[in-house]
């Protein structure tokens, strides 16, 4: 694994996050590009690596967000790697598994992000209804999600991997 | 594409994985409202951060704003809120005779009364929401132009011309502050009706009414006109426009009155304007 081109990935996702998709909204209900990140982490790579890279994804949201430091954090990383346990025995030949584990994964994450900041005593039920934030999160996500699976294998394998494939297994 | 399998829950996993999730809860019992030993830090990296922030403005603006002149706007649209916005206007004008009439009237009763005039500094806002959660907005003026945290900010109306309340100032960085939009659950201000009525408006959420409390008054109803009241230790200075009654409902055996108001400000202005008034403390 090249963390270089993960924290590239995260860098990337957070700068399309915040400049391009938090400026289309449906009822309120925005995209969440690094929720994503969190649930293809959890798929392509594992629950370890899929913990790693949604606290990465989750951490670095929160530094941009006015929400608690730490609450996108906790809420990505426990979606990273319960997508990466949850998914570890599928076959994932099927064109259709990245699309339908990113609509689940992040679905699931947005619900959990509710209910952790209502928690914590945030307004995250009071804005947009949850159901479309949910739908609108998922959709998006199910469109996004071969780019961010590609990006992933893309940092899954780094220089010495690629000298000796048989190791990056 | 054949994917090999992968390593699945390990001890090592585990460790990891307890590890991160005792960071983040770290990181949010540090950073707890009213305490903030992080916010140099979440300054600092959201300081670096701001080059590629700027970086992606520029280059993805003018696809925010193709995608808006495509499906936001058309010319009947157009129209339909100009002539709205023309009714809103002098609607919004004869309501304001009314309360300058009461205003009069009262101030001939209270000699030392005085409407104090506020300074403001113009700011842009660099940011709205960036998820679906978040109810605030980031504007490129910080504690260097004066800002303090609970200022009163406000910008122009949604409909017709002249200004209205937007929010309050709730985080302070030296080069950019956080607006907290008067929509929010815990925001509350001082209202006054054009028939001299006070209560409070509270909001409700995105999207939501304000819900006005407080007012008995038995003809208010929907259409009236609410500014701040400007009692004593508001952080809003008096007679800022705060948007008009939409709903009102009689009290029935066991549940109360309910007054909404929809807010007038435009939420998605680009510039606002704080009101440099020593917030109460």
């Amino acid at each position: 694994m090249s963390w270089p081109r993960t924290a590239l990935i995260v860098l990337v996702a957070l700068v399309l996050q915040v400049t391009l998709l938090s400026r289309f909204s449906y009822e309120g209900a925005r995209p969440d590009l690094m929720i994503l990140l969190a649930v293809m982490a959890g798929f392509r790579l594992g629950p370890e690596r899929g913990a790693i890279v949604g606290f990465a994804a989750g951490v670095s949201f929160d530094i941009v967000l006015s929400t608690p430091l730490g609450l996108s954090a906790l809420v990505y990383t426990i979606i990273g790697y319960a997508v990466g346990a949850a998914t570890a025995g599928m076959v994932r030949t099927s064109r259709w598994a990245a699309p339908v584990v990113a609509a689940a994964g992040s679905a699931a994450g947005m619900l959990l992000y509710a209910l952790v900041g209502a928690v914590l005593g945030e307004p995250t039920l009071s804005g947009p209804s949850l159901a479309s934030i949910v739908v609108l999160v998922a959709a998006v996500n199910a469109v996004l999600a071969p780019l961010a699976s590609r990006a992933l294998v893309w940092a899954r394998t780094d220089e010495r991997d690629r000298r000796q494939p048989f190791l990056a297994r | 594409m054949a994917y090999s399998r992968r390593p699945s829950r390990t001890p090592r996993s585990r460790f990891t994985l307890a590890l991160l999730l005792l960071t983040a809860v770290t990181l949010l019992v540090l950073d707890l409202p009213g305490t903030g030993p992080l916010d140099p830090v979440r300054n600092a990296l959201g300081a670096a951060f701001r080059p590629f922030r700027a970086a992606g403005n520029a280059v993805f603006e003018p696809i925010s704003n193709g995608w808006k002149g495509a499906f936001g706007y058309d010319d009947l649209r157009d129209e339909n809120e100009q002539l709205k916005a023309q009714l809103e206007e002098r609607k919004s004008e004869e309501a304001d005779v009314k309360r300058l009439q009461q205003k009069v009237a009262d101030l001939s009763k209270i000699n030392d009364v005085r409407v104090e005039q506020q300074k403001t500094r113009v700011a842009e806002v660099v940011s709205g929401p960036l998820n679906s959660f978040e109810q605030t907005l980031e504007i490129d003026a910080g504690s260097s132009d004066g800002i303090k945290k609970g200022m009163a900010v406000i910008t122009g109306r949604a409909r017709g011309k002249g200004g209205a309340v937007l929010g309050r100032i709730s985080e302070v960085r030296s080069g950019s502050s956080t607006v907290q939009l008067l929509t929010e659950v815990d925001v509350s201000i001082g209202v006054r009706t054009q028939k001299g009525d006070i209560g409070t408006a509270t909001g409700q959420g995105q999207g939501k009414p304000l819900v006005i409390e407080s007012i008995d008054e038995p003809t208010l109803s929907p259409g009236d006109y609410l500014w701040t009241s400007g009692l004593d230790r508001s952080r809003f200075p008096a007679d800022l426009y705060v948007g008009r009654v939409t709903k009102v409902t009689k009290a029935v055996e066991g549940v109360e009155r309910v007054v909404e108001a929809e807010p007038a400000a435009d939420l998605t202005s680009r510039y606002v304007r704080v009101v440099l008034r020593e917030p109460p403390k």
